[in-house]
């Protein structure tokens, strides 16, 4: 019944405290959500569900425990409302810097390249791609995924080592 | 070092300086870093943390509400006020905790569902489950109306009620079907504990306990991976024929009359889920009947002397 003390610092549901742990983690969920399923599964919605969840327990959850509590939240979120789809990221095309200088083979060769790219990222097991994506496109380090994700260290390292192995066996075009 | 090993440390950091100035000239590497380049073109869309935020509030949060709510009364309400909400969502959120189960949901609507911690269950035709997501962690308890298979994550002892028994487990997988006459619980792996009005059994991989009208029965299954009806066929072990019908009835959603046959009979067989004359010559021929098709209404008859 601790409740009942608004300015409880240690309170999931004082407002500032929870204003604050939206501040922190929102856009880690979402990005983790956006790497592992893809654009079409809404992952702003799922972020929002996830802490709605948040607020209504939030005199069970103390604030140290939230991060866990959102993630497998919103990973279950996922998993039940999930259509059967592939899963796509999407990309922009990276414009070399003098473009116009370019040959239309070579800007070609660029976009299928980009393509295959895409396809095979979309191949990778969900795991591979969370993991191997919040390593390289955000900088995370090994041991704050292993947080995030709940695996080891050494699990991290060689699901990115692998993905990235898959991916240039399907996108590297071996002129043999 | 091979080639394969220098990526692996390159990508893990672990090369001296060297080794990786070294690593950079080669046409490996100029491939590697083409690649991840092309990764970055994939970021993720920018978050909009306080559009996102204004959404959440205005969702459940009533900012918007409360705050006109406030500006009308005095200082002095205010704080008084104040309390009286805070005391108001704590004792909401305090008794939604001890909610009973003739207040939680009934899921029913999809065959797959995940449980807070992930353990997933089957749902078969015609069940239910349901279960508190709030008291979760201190109590993975599912109550479960039907048949369903359970795929449980290692944990805390995990649960399920149906009328005639109280299935525990504690991480593993396994098939539980209560339709009435007919209690059945399959183990497939790790180790499962029933507790019926009339014993109390443990189940290891391979192993199934039910009660039949009323007898028990302990017996063992070949497939150790998972019930066959997750692969679109009911399988029957010396089942009385009624029951046989029942199954029939809930998968094809279909109702089924009979005439001179004998209810009570054992059968040992199997039917499809997805063709209904089929399924109905597989469960006739053995029996020595014919069946007639009206609709979803079906007529069962003996044919023989």
């Amino acid at each position: 019944m601790g409740n009942i003390n608004v300015d409880n610092v240690n309170n999931t549901c004082n407002e500032r405290v929870f204003n604050k742990l939206f501040r922190s983690l929102s856009k880690d969920l979402h990005d983790f959500l956006y790497y592992k399923f893809g654009k079409d599964n809404s992952p702003e919605d799922v972020v929002q569900v996830a802490f709605e969840r948040l607020w209504k327990n939030c005199g069970s959850v103390l604030p140290a425990k939230a991060k866990s509590f959102l993630f497998t939240v919103a990973n279950n979120e996922m998993l039940n409302s999930i259509s059967r789809k592939k899963t796509v990221l999407s990309y922009s095309l990276q414009r070399p810097k003098d473009y116009t200088a370019e040959t239309p083979e070579f800007l070609l060769e660029e976009k299928e390249y980009h393509d295959r790219l895409q396809r095979a990222i979309g191949e990778l097991s969900e795991d591979q791609r969370v993991t191997f994506l919040l390593n390289r496109i955000e900088g995370k380090k090994h041991q704050e995924i292993a947080d995030m994700l709940g695996v080891s260290r050494k699990a991290v390292e060689k699901r990115i080592y692998t993905a990235l192995k898959i991916l240039r066996q399907k996108v590297e075009l071996n002129n043999f | 070092m091979t080639n394969e090993d220098r990526v692996r440390k390159w990508l893990a950091n672990e090369l001296s300086d060297s080794e990786r100035k070294e690593f950079e000239g080669t046409e490996t590497f100029a491939k590697v870093d083409r690649l991840l380049r092309a990764v970055d073109s994939f970021k993720a869309p920018e978050y909009d943390i306080d559009g996102e935020f204004c959404k959440l509030s205005e969702g459940v949060l009533n900012k918007k509400r409360a705050v006109s709510l406030f500006e009308r009364f005095s200082p002095v309400f205010r704080i008084a006020a104040i309390v009286v909400v805070a005391f108001l969502i704590g004792f909401l959120s305090y008794s939604h905790l001890f909610t009973s189960s003739d207040g939680q949901v009934w899921i029913a609507e999809q065959s797959e569902v995940f449980l807070p911690d992930s353990s997933f269950v089957r749902l078969n035709a015609d069940s239910k489950i349901s279960f508190s997501a709030d008291e979760w962690s201190d109590d993975r308890s599912v109550v479960l109306k039907g048949e369903a298979f359970f795929r449980v994550k290692k944990g805390s002892r995990f649960d399920v009620k149906t009328p005639q028994g109280v299935v525990s487990v504690l991480g593993t997988v396994f098939n539980v079907k209560d339709w009435d006459a007919y209690y059945e619980v399959t183990c497939f792996s790790g180790s499962v504990r029933v507790v019926s009005a009339q014993s109390t059994v443990v189940l290891k991989p391979g192993m199934a306990y039910r009660i039949i009208n009323d007898k028990e029965d302990n017996y063992t299954v070949s497939n150790l991976e998972k019930p066959e009806w997750i692969n679109g066929e009911s399988s029957f072990d010396s089942v009385p024929f009624n029951l046989v019908i029942k199954e029939l009835e809930r998968q094809y959603k279909v109702s089924v009359k009979t005439v001179d046959v004998d209810l009570n009979q054992f059968f040992t067989g199997s039917f499809s889920h997805n063709n209904l004359e089929i399924a109905l010559k597989a469960i006739t021929i053995p029996i020595n009947s014919s069946f007639k098709i009206n609709g979803n209404q079906i007529v069962i008859s003996f044919e023989g002397k």
